[in-house]
């Protein structure tokens, strides 16, 4: 028997995964295979625990680890391990309510700090590094289960201006004016390069014209 | 192989040295042997062995004896000929032409009984013939007299509808082969018409009837005109067909990426100018319908307060219905987003571009300082996101059509002036054969200069024509 739905209900609930990394001290025998000590998380924006609604969290990490598949049943849904590689691990929540597909995370592990361009810098050894994604689980027509859950607890909102995590409503808006610049350079892009095109009909027609009427 | 010879014992002997075993022969091999041993094919020197014992060299030549002639039969008694007189019933009743051959006399053949026997050959072609009432009714014409029309059909009946012959020795009045043609099937047409039907199809007798003299005094024309051609002519005519042919395969293809490309080029123009009317009004866009994104139901939110900074930057094509905050604050209303029922993680729901453009939009994207991915991204972010993705590959698509046409339109414009080189270019040599001396040769260069368009069309090879 299914749960009922709750139609024409969508709730957004946004969350924040990624890891962060730091250098473990080199001890008189350097391991290489434990360089960096890095913890994945999957929380809300503000660090507020998903146990109220995911049920378990599977981290599927390199096949390189044992165990490669480390469920996490009850919050903080995080895993800490140590390693010398960055790799790409999956992350699958399982919700409370069965019926719901589970969903699945992407995340690159990152140990070390990049510049710019992408090469890993070499200074500042010490701070530790830290990869988070903000991304928004979107429940459309929730089980009751879900719905039950998710409408008594509150749900975190972005806060306006960014304090210990990097996303707030002012990075939203930074990156809509981003996003708006570039649509705006395209379309004047396409207005230059439509005008171009005019030009090159007309010319094409005139020169078939002409070796139309050469022909004849 | 029978031809690989076996090592005996005496060849062992000759090749040591040593004396025959037997004592008591002569220092000469045994014949015995002989007998024996095959006779060795000589090898010819240019093949291995091998190859020449396969072939098994030069096959042996048949021997063809010489057959003569077959003794001639002179047993019997010779044939009696006769010579004989005979007229020959093909000819007119006019002319009793008696002429005479050798006919051979067997005891089986009738003597002049069947005929000339070449007479059958003598085919006539029943033609039309009217008489004098049936003239007066449908045949009279203006340009044609009874009396003339009726010598016309005179030779036709005398040589059956060869026309070219009837013109020839067609001696009443300076008439073409197309006029005596177009006369006489144009009777015979009107004949048939009027007649009364036989049993044979009327309709297809009619349709055998007719001749168009416009039509056929034309064709012989071109016919002419076609034979007449000089070599240079017609090779001139091979090479604009083939580039007629190729330009007109071309067409295709450049008329549909064309069509393309305008087809793109009015959806922006459509987004633009409805932009306005959108932040006042409620309804979907026509832009929202055509993608299949999922986030363009955002659009359908009951507008609250305009955020300045959109309508600021100018480019929204969705408009923003709520405050953000408001949006996070009130993440449980009656939405109609387009996703299907269960859960979604937003940013996996950003359709990507197409396999082949997906390098080229992350670069462009990266080219305005953004990512791959948004960073933050809420609803909002990701319609705008994926309108921009959208405006992009627009963006390229429409600049390789452009690239693609401009690349045509410079290639017709070397070919209109390669073309017009060569047909000036008699002109202007004749102008310089004409005259020597430095100001004549100034005109003309000036001349093939506007005509040709200079020295540059020159120096193109004519190959580069048929690279189109």
């Amino acid at each position: 028997m299914s749960t009922k739905r709750t139609k024409g209900v969508t709730i957004v609930y946004p969350i924040v995964y990624g890891n962060t990394a730091s250098l473990l001290p080199q001890k008189k025998v350097p391991d290489s295979d434990h360089t960096h000590k890095w913890t994945v998380t999957v929380k809300g924006i503000n660090g507020q625990d998903l146990g109220h609604f995911i049920k378990k969290v599977t981290f599927k990490l390199h096949e390189t680890y044992s165990n490669p598949q480390r469920v996490v049943e009850h919050p903080p849904f995080e895993i800490t391990e140590t390693g010398w590689g960055e790799f790409e691990l999956s992350i699958k929540l399982q919700f409370i309510e069965g019926s719901e597909k589970p969903v699945t995370l992407y995340h690159n592990l990152r140990l070390h700090s990049y510049e710019d361009d992408g090469s890993i810098s070499t200074s500042s050894k010490n701070k530790p590094v830290q990869s988070f994604q903000y991304d928004e689980l979107v429940f459309t027509d929730p089980p009751e289960t879900l719905y039950q859950v998710l409408t008594t607890q509150p749900i975190p909102t972005l806060p306006s201006k960014p304090s210990n995590s990097p996303y707030s409503l002012q990075a939203e808006q930074d990156e809509l004016r981003k996003i708006d610049e570039a649509y705006r350079k395209v379309q004047e892009q396409m207005t230059l390069y439509k005008n171009r095109n005019d030009k090159i009909t007309k010319e094409l027609e005139e020169v078939k014209a002409e070796l139309d009427r050469i022909k004849k | 192989l029978a031809l690989i010879a076996a090592m005996t014992s005496n060849d062992v002997r000759d090749i040591l040295e040593l004396h025959s075993k037997h004592l008591n022969s002569t220092d000469n091999l045994t014949p015995s042997k002989k007998a024996n041993k095959p006779e060795k094919e000589k090898k010819p020197d240019g093949i291995p062995r091998e190859l020449f014992q396969l072939i098994g060299g030069p096959p042996p030549i048949a021997f063809v004896k010489p057959a003569f002639k077959a003794k001639p039969n002179l047993r019997k008694k010779a044939v009696h000929w006769e010579w004989q007189s005979f007229t020959n019933q093909g000819r007119g009743e006019d002319d009793q032409l008696t002429l005479h051959h050798w006919v051979k006399c067997t005891p089986t053949s009738e003597s002049e009984d069947s005929g000339y026997w070449f007479a059958e050959y003598n085919k006539k072609i029943d033609i039309l013939k009217y008489d004098d009432e049936e003239y007066e009714k449908y045949l009279t014409d203006k340009d044609w007299t009874k009396e003339e029309t009726d010598y016309l059909f005179k030779l036709c009946d005398n040589y059956d509808l060869r026309f070219t012959v009837i013109h020839d020795r067609y001696e009443y009045k300076e008439r073409s082969m197309e006029d005596l043609k177009d006369r006489y099937y144009s009777v015979c047409k009107k004949l048939l018409q009027v007649r009364p039907p036989e049993g044979s199809d009327k309709g297809a007798l009619i349709a055998m009837n007719t001749y168009d003299k416009a039509k056929e005094e034309k064709r012989k024309k071109h016919m002419c005109a076609l034979y007449l051609r000089s070599p240079e002519e017609i090779k001139e005519e091979e090479a604009l067909l083939e580039e007629y042919e190729r330009i007109e395969q071309n067409e295709k293809k450049f008329a549909k990426e064309r069509e393309n490309l305008l087809k793109l080029l009015s959806f922006q123009e459509l987004a633009q100018p409805k932009r306005k009317k959108s932040l006042l009004s409620g309804p979907t866009t026509p832009t929202m319908e055509v993608g299949n994104s999922n986030f363009h139901t955002s659009t359908e939110i009951p507008k609250k307060n305009r955020r300045t900074s959109a309508s600021s930057v100018g480019s929204a094509v969705i408009e923003v219905a709520q405050s953000p905050a408001e949006v996070h604050n009130a993440p449980i209303t009656a939405r109609k987003e387009k996703f299907p029922q269960g859960v979604v993680v937003r940013s996996s729901k950003i359709p990507l571009p197409k396999q082949t453009m997906i390098l080229k939009v992350q670069k462009t994207l990266q080219e305005f300082g953004l990512g791959p991915r948004p960073s933050i991204p809420t609803e909002t972010v990701c319609a705008r996101w994926v309108d921009l993705q959208k405006a992009i590959q627009t963006l390229l698509d429409v600049k390789k059509a452009v690239e693609k046409a401009d690349h045509e339109l410079k290639a017709k414009k070397v070919l209109l002036q390669k073309i017009k080189q060569n047909g000036l270019g008699s002109a202007s040599k004749s102008a310089n054969s004409g005259d020597a001396g430095e100001k004549q040769s100034d005109v003309t260069a000036s001349v093939s200069g506007d005509g040709g368009g200079g020295d540059e069309s020159s120096v193109v090879p004519v190959s580069f024509l048929f690279k189109l």
